[in-house]
């Protein structure tokens, strides 16, 4: 039971993530970024506050309907948004907003022991059920990303590979998605999912590269004209034997040679998984296309203050998924509610374009990233 | 240079972009979201290989040169060659 995780588990789960964050984030030597249509540093500040604050609530709800392990277990198939990213977003944003507070000197809650645990337990059951590896996170050294099994992986990768100029408009088009799914996302790579490296049929090395929350009704700048027609779409993508590439904590993978065929092409809507031929992700694309042409025109319309506040139903979207696998309406409503104001306080302190203190722990090591609760 | 949003949306405006190079100091995707898909190719003074520009740029299937140095401003109109090596000269 989550009440009875021990001190000493608590913060070693916290150091192990520390550690392959910080693994990660200097590994791909990100640098800050900034967009005249947001403030992003401000923006997530006020994304880690919420999560912060409606977490421990959420997965309590959670465990209530399902265990841990089951919704890493339900995760775990092609195209299935939560994935990864969301499981970051819970844990990190947790830590984040947590830090920032103790950064302040301001106050934790008198329960933040509790609190803390009852997140890292959770976080640490599910990622390791959704993982095929049984870890929480890509392991520094050889970092992977395998959710499926191979009776899965064979599923797909059997097909006759695409020829080179069907393949060519294949990306062309799923450049647009994904071009779409960063606009829907606020500058944010949510939806950009690579999990691999899969054995191949004859040795390839094989990789799943999607793109979900194409149809996305809840975050409120996405009208219903904005949503594409399913939810997902995907590649799976074969590279010669040997082929490596680095799979990190976002969901995303660097290191990926452009040499690769593609074994298949799918999308994931109501009626489930399925192929779909190149022409279906060209219409695809186009609608993405004209769809991000709107959303910019709205977003480039927002508010000063917007630009911030938007952080709020961004990151609660990341956390809606997990109430809506769960399969109980209750948890949803509760989430929604518990995060009409989540983050009040922070977004008080902030300073609009400037980044907070919490953003100078990624200069940190990672037994000093995230204040023990112990 | 594209800076502004009203810069974005009046290129928009401006038909046949295939021959176009965006040259900025914004490594965010998102900010040249309806007109990325059109242009001929991207030049970034800032950013990475992980930074969104890259990855969409990389997606559509354009050249695009990042952290990109500049020994003079290049002015709208100005007629570029971007090498495979990624030495850029004004034709």
């Amino acid at each position: 039971m989550t009440a009875a995780i021990a001190t000493e588990h608590v913060d070693e789960i916290v150091r192990d993530f520390a550690a392959a964050l910080i693994y990660t984030t200097n590994r791909e030597r990100r640098t800050a970024m900034s967009s005249p249509l947001y403030d992003l540093p401000g923006r997530s500040s006020l994304g880690f506050a919420v999560v912060h604050e409606v977490a421990p609530g959420l997965v309590e709800r959670l465990e209530r309907v399902v265990p841990a392990e089951e919704i890493g277990r339900r995760m775990r198939a092609p195209l299935v948004r939560p994935y990864y990213l969301q499981l970051f977003i819970l844990f990190e944003g947790y830590l984040m907003g947590r830090e920032q507070r103790l950064l302040d000197g301001r106050d934790v809650p008198g329960d933040d022991a509790e609190r803390t645990a009852r997140v890292a337990d959770w976080f640490a059951r599910a990622a390791g059920a959704y993982r095929i590896d049984g870890s929480a996170a890509p392991a520094e050294g050889n970092p992977t990303q395998r959710i499926l099994d191979d009776a899965e992986v064979e599923r797909w990768t059997g097909g006759t590979p695409l020829r080179e100029d069907v393949a060519a408009r294949a990306q062309r088009a799923l450049g647009a998605i994904e071009l779409y799914a960063l606009t829907v996302h606020g500058e944010q790579r949510d939806g950009n999912f690579d999990h691999g490296p899969y054995d191949g049929p004859g040795g390839e090395v094989v990789q799943f590269h999607e793109i979900n929350d194409l149809s996305n009704d809840f975050l409120p700048w996405v009208l219903p004209e904005d949503r594409l027609p399913v939810d997902a779409v995907g590649v799976v993508r074969a590279y010669p034997a040997g082929a490596g590439t680095l799979y990190d904590m976002f969901g995303t993978s660097s290191g990926t040679s452009s040499s690769f065929d593609l074994r298949a092409v799918l999308a994931r809507d109501d009626a489930g998984l399925r192929a779909i031929d190149v022409d279906e992700l060209e219409a695809l694309g186009a609608a993405a296309q004209a769809a991000t042409g709107r959303l910019y025109r709205r977003i480039a319309g927002w508010e000063p203050a917007y630009k911030t506040e938007y952080g709020r139903p961004l990151f609660l979207n990341h956390l809606v998924p997990f109430a809506r696998l769960a399969g109980d309406p209750e948890v949803e409503r509760w989430l929604v509610a518990a995060g009409a104001d989540a983050g009040a306080e922070e977004l008080a302190l902030q300073t609009p374009g400037e980044g907070r203190s919490v953003w100078t722990l990624f200069g940190a090591k990672s037994d000093d990233m995230f204040r023990s609760v112990g | 240079m594209l800076t502004s949003v009203d810069e974005v949306l009046a290129r928009l405006g401006d038909g046949d972009l295939s021959r176009t190079v965006l040259v900025t100091e914004q490594a965010s995707a998102t900010f040249f979201g309806p007109i990325l898909p059109q242009v001929a190719g991207v030049i970034c003074t800032r950013g990475g290989e992980s930074a969104h520009l890259a990855i969409v740029s990389r997606g559509l299937g354009l050249s695009c040169l990042m952290q990109a140095e500049l020994e003079r401003d290049l002015t709208p109109g100005t007629v570029v060659v971007v090498d495979e090596q990624g030495t850029i000269s004004v034709a």
